[in-house]
């Protein structure tokens, strides 16, 4: 197979690498049965860290042992802007490509995967209601245990709460300070009007003070005393 | 006089000041804001990057 390799480095940061691992536990936890397969990583706003987040779980995932397909599912932002380069998939006109084995990267992590979408589609929109999409995710179901979609954020176009309608679960982003609660409402509302499901908000960078006291009422941080 | 009441007018007004700035910041502040007024689960919470 002609897969490229994609470079994905791993959180060094030990604080930062046990956040994630926490992360990782909480979506075991409310998949008790299962069928928990795909996931979108989704921000009310952008900017506020949905990439990184997507990626750093991916990482997480990964290591737990579970096979792990992290999609890169923003078709709006133009491909030098994009954190991971790797083949994109794009058919004939500009349409998806489910064949998911030739057109997934490997990456430096092991069981981790890496797809790009590609920004050169015609209609993004269009695309996500294709029966293409359905079958695409259908596909990801079957080859992977976890399929995360890192997607455009919600107040900018409406792909996300497409993707998201069409996973198993919503993970939104949010930063503590920057993000508006209104926004955040707004957010679910959306997402709940296109029938997804919110697993819950993840809060992106949190200033260390904040974080040792959550982490100290999370119970989390004892062992580190 | 004059002194004192400059002094407690620029007290009033940076206090002041403090406080409006409260008022107009919409932002989530705290885990309990977003789980008790937003009723949204937090799963997780990330650090900065250089924390130790």
């Amino acid at each position: 197979m002609l897969n490229k390799y994609v470079n994905i480095y791993a959180q060094v940061n030990r604080a930062v690498q046990d956040a994630y691992a926490l992360l990782t536990a909480n979506i075991h936890f409310s998949n008790s049965t299962g069928d928990l397969k795909t996931v979108t990583i989704i921000s009310c706003t952008p900017k506020v860290g949905t990439t990184t987040v997507a990626i750093n779980l991916a990482i997480s995932l990964a290591r737990s042992g579970w096979k792990t397909l992290m999609v890169d599912a923003d078709m709006r932002k133009p491909g030098t802007y994009k954190r991971l380069v790797g083949k994109e998939t794009q058919g004939e006109n500009g349409d998806l490509d489910i064949n998911i084995r030739e057109f997934s990267n490997n990456t430096t992590i092991p069981n981790l995967s890496y797809l790009s979408y590609g920004s050169g589609h015609d209609n993004p929109i269009e695309l996500l209601c294709s029966p293409k999409f359905s079958e695409f995710i259908r596909e990801a179901r079957r080859e992977y245990d976890f399929v995360l979609f890192d997607t455009p954020a919600l107040s900018s176009v409406i792909d996300g709460a497409l993707i998201a309608s069409k996973s198993d679960r919503v993970i939104l982003v949010a930063e503590m300070g920057k993000t508006k609660k209104a926004s955040l409402t707004r957010a679910a509302e959306q997402l709940e009007k296109a029938q997804a499901n919110i697993l819950g908000v993840v809060i992106n960078n949190i200033v260390k003070r904040d974080y040792v006291k959550y982490a100290e009422s999370y119970n989390y941080f004892e062992r580190f005393k | 006089m004059r002194v004192l009441i400059g002094l407690l007018a620029g007290f009033l007004i940076g206090f002041g000041i403090i406080y409006i700035q409260e008022l107009l910041d919409t932002t989530v502040r705290s885990i309990e804001e977003i789980e008790e007024d937003l009723n949204l689960k937090v799963i997780g919470i990330i650090p900065e990057h250089q924390i130790k």
